[in-house]
This record gives structure tokens, sequence and C-alpha cells, in this order.
């Protein structure tokens, strides 16, 4: 185990999964709640354009798939809000749009090589030092943002018309939650990938509801699932030799039906 | 002379293309009840939306508390929407449910105080939900929700409360004990109350003030006026009748 830890691309892997596992395990409870779950999946995708692009100018595609998402997270946002229609109308533009910008541009590349899997499926031996301190700064920013908001965004998470009138901006803290999905989505996108990084947005909250019905708790709850998903999910994938993200969210996926089995036993009317 | 909250003047208001308010000028008082009465689709919700500033009228003006609309300070109006949209399977107490609405008007760093604390529980309590306060209020019935809704909105001490079909749900007692409660709330905190009602008989007997609307206002003054009018007729059709819930009505008395 020690041995592990004395390789340098595990120890980033392992930093890594551990602050995703806080960030998703914050996040996703908001995200399950606004019920924008399909909004990760969307800007996960997008991010195959914005890889593309950075390919196509030859800037690192990690940066410029971050812009990308978070561009397309407030376009998408815009358009619900503006042009009054549901998210899943908004997300599945914007899905197949960003794809296809993606596919353009790696054909735009000529005579480039690239290792699409990486990106669709994760790569842990992608993941930089620096990858790492982007993702530590983006928790010391989130988790006090949630800490200082978070009565307004169950306020306008519970009624959001009603939110609205009593002084709460709406549209605001959307727009920031949508970018923050965005870069914690991009983050994730070299240990789990464009593909599977939707069951990390998913699976913390709804594991969080089955055991609790305090929202202080299902965060709480969402946080030690994640990040036992993601660390006990790497750990598994170096013994097994599979690889690291479809590890991880194989085992939340078995732990999340797991423990809705056991829950339905304890607590029937739940 | 009291103090005009609410004034619209020659309000027009366009929804998808057609004009769902025309010409409308009311006025509402502090320390008032004025309900809205009118048909289905005769633009009872906008105009509550239009007071809170969520429509905007593309003629006429929209002065709230003395100022234009844009202008008056968000947290003086509490409201409850016709069927709210609140999420029932939200972990939230109803405390927590009730607490957002004191969240809502304060700076980032502010943390409930004492003062809060005690605003939450007298709104829990003028709405005989207090032994409620610790249960998830996705497990209420409609009729509690409804309350603790209420809560929520006079928790935010407002000087306005619009509500868009209270009643709804709630059985003859409850809503007997509900039109009370509007009194109490009226007369001790001095709120004005708009209220959106189908229930003509209902709420003729407790408000200070009707408006019959139906894309006009073709009534707008004392109830008893109202009912002995031309404007019913004008908004339900000739064959429209009621059944006025006062110290008169047989049924109201039960067993008496």
């Amino acid at each position: 185990m020690i041995d592990l830890f004395q390789l340098q691309f595990f120890r980033n892997a392992f930093i890594m999964s551990f602050l995703l596992g806080i960030l998703f395990g914050v996040l996703s409870f908001f995200v399950v709640m606004r019920k924008m779950s399909f909004l990760g999946a969307g800007i996960a995708h997008a991010a195959f354009g914005g890889v593309a692009l950075g390919v196509l100018i030859g800037l690192d595609p990690f940066l410029t798939a971050l812009a990308f998402c978070v561009i397309v997270a407030i376009l998408i946002g815009k358009l619900v809000r503006y042009g009054k229609i549901s998210y899943d109308i908004g997300i599945g533009i914007f899905f197949s749009f960003s794809m296809a910008l993606g596919a353009i541009f790696l054909a735009l590349k000529k005579g480039y090589s690239f290792d699409l899997m990486s990106y669709l499926f994760g790569n842990i031996l992608g993941v930089t030092p620096t990858d790492n301190i982007i993702a530590l700064v983006t928790l010391v920013i989130f988790v006090p943002f949630i800490f200082i908001f978070i009565h307004r965004i169950l306020f306008m998470t519970l009624d959001e018309e009603v939110a609205s009138v009593s002084g709460v901006r709406a549209d605001v803290l959307d727009t920031i939650l949508l970018v923050f999905l965005a870069a914690i989505i991009v983050m994730s996108i070299k240990i789990v990938g464009i593909i599977l990084v939707s069951a990390l947005v998913v699976l913390p909250a709804s594991f969080g509801l089955l055991v609790t019905r305090d929202y202080r708790k299902v965060i709480i709850a969402s946080i030690i699932f994640t990040t036992a998903v993601m660390v006990s999910g790497l750990f598994l994938s170096y013994f097994l030799d599979l690889p690291a993200g479809a590890t991880m969210v194989t085992a939340g996926t078995a732990l999340y039906f797991l423990s809705l089995a056991v829950f339905k036993q304890i607590l029937p009317d739940r | 002379m009291r103090n005009a909250v609410i004034a619209l003047k020659n309000v027009w208001v366009r929804y998808n293309g057609s004009v769902i308010l025309e010409d409308v000028s009311l006025t509402v008082h502090e320390r008032e009840i004025m309900s809205i009465v009118g048909p289905n689709g005769s633009g009872k919700s906008t105009l509550l939306r239009t007071i809170m500033g969520l429509k905007k009228p593309f003629r006429g003006t929209v002065e709230v508390l003395g100022t234009p609309l844009r202008k008056t300070p968000r947290g003086l109006i509490g409201y409850l929407p016709q069927k709210s949209s609140a999420d029932v399977t939200m972990p939230v107490s109803v405390f927590d449910v009730v607490a957002m609405a004191r969240y809502a008007g304060k700076l980032l760093f502010e943390r409930l105080t004492g003062e809060d604390l005690s605003h939450i529980a007298s709104s829990l309590e003028a709405v005989e939900m207090s032994d409620f306060r610790d249960r998830h209020f996705g497990s209420l019935s409609e009729g509690q929700k409804q309350r603790v809704l209420i809560a929520r909105a006079i928790a935010m001490q407002p000087k306005i409360l619009l509500l868009d079909e209270p009643s709804t749900g709630l059985d003859a007692l409850a809503q007997d004990n509900f039109y009370q409660m509007l009194l109490t709330l009226r007369d001790t905190i001095g709120l004005a109350i708009v209220m959106v009602s189908h229930d003509i008989g209902a709420v003729s007997s407790i408000v200070d003030q009707l408006a019959c609307l139906k894309s006009r206002l073709h009534f707008h003054g004392k109830p008893a006026d109202c009912l002995s009018n031309e404007a019913l007729a004008a908004v339900f059709g000739k064959n429209m009748s009621y059944v006025r819930h006062d110290k008169n009505c047989d049924s109201c008395r039960g067993d008496e």
C-alpha cells in the first residue's frame, strides 16, 4: 500500500479522487434537487467540443474544455430562462451541438492522432499536480459559497417564484451553480471521463436521500459516499487492473442499489 | 385616512400576445383585506403577479408602498402561489421552510438571531403549526402544507400578503379557521391582504373590499354593494348563484 503512494501518478489520482469526492458530494444535492441531473450529462458531453477546440488551436484541451463548458452551462441557463423552455430542451440542443462541433474541430486538425478513449472514459495517468491545485482552489471557493447561500438556494429550489419575490436572486445563484457544475465536471474528466461523469452528479445525493430527510445530513452522507466510492474505486482498479473511472462508477452504482435494498427493508415507508 | 399600499392605475397586461388585463385601476389600503373574484382565466393570478413585479404592464402604473414597483424593496410582499411548486421530496423540516423566509432578507454572512427564531415561532403559532416544526415538510397533509407556506410568507414580516386561492385543499372547518387567522393578521400585524378566490360566499363575509375581475374590473368596493350589483352577473353570467357563509347561513352553524 505504502509502495503505491510512492507512485506519482497514483498520488495525484488519489488526491484528485478525494477532492472530487467532496466536490461532487456537495454539488450533487443541489443538482438533483433542482432537477438538473441531465445537465450534468449535457455539460460533460459539451466538454468533448471544448477538448477538440483545444486540440485544434493548440491549447491545453483541459483549459479549453473548462472555458467551453462554463460558456455552454451559462448559455443553457440563459436559454432556459429567456426562452422559457425546459432544461431538457436547452440541454438537448447544446448536447448534440457541442459534440458536432467537437467532431468538426477534430476533422479540421488533419493528421492528428487523438486519444479519444482517455477523454471518454478517463485516464488517471493524465492527472497532474496542477489539476489538483485547480481542484483544491475550486473546493476552497465552492464550499464557502454553498455555506453562505445554502438557505437561499434551498428557498429557490423549493419554490423559485416565491423566493424571487422574497428577494432571492435566483437567476444569479443559478448561473453561479451552473459555472461550478461545469468546472467540477471538467475536472473529473481525467478520472472518470465524459461518458461516466454523470453518475457522480446523480448517485451521491440519491444515496443521501435514502439515508435521511434532513438536508444537512443528506449532504454529509453524499460526501462520505462519493469520497468512499472514488477512493476505494481507485484502489480496486489498481489491484484488479481495471479502468479507474469505470470501477468507481460501477462500485458507486452497486453500493447505491445495495443501500436501496437495505433501506427499503429498514424503512419500508420511505 | 389609511395609506394606500397598492395602487394600480389604468394597467394593461399582455401574456402570449393576448391582453389579459385591460385598464385595471384599484387601490388597497393598509389593514385591509381585498378579495379578487372572477371566473377561470379572468386574469386574477396575472393581477397578483403584476403587483409583485413578475409581470410588467405595457401600459399604466403600479405603485407598491408609495413607490414605483421596480423601486420597492424586496421582501415586503409575502406571497402564496395558487399551486405551490414546492418539491415535497426535499429533505427539509417545517422549521427549515419557514426559516428560509428569514434568511432571504439577510446579509450574506448573517445567521439567524433570537429575534428571527421568535418570528419563526410566532408565525408557526399564527397558523397553528407549532407542534409540527420538526416534521418533514413533505409528510404533511395539503392543508398543513398550505399553513406552513403561509407561515413562511408572514415570517418575513411583510407589509402586504398576496394569496392565490389559499383555501384550496382546506376542509370547511380549516377554511373557517384560516379566514379567522387572516382577520387576526390584519388586526394585529396591520397587514394588507389581497386574496384571489373562487368562493365569493365565503370571502364576502370577511373581506373589506371585493374586486370582480374579468379582464376588466367590473366592480371594486364593499362586498355588500357588489353582491347586490350587476357586477357579478357581468363577470360570472346571469345564472350564477352563491351561498353567503355568514351568521345567516344555516349550514355554517352545523348541529348547534
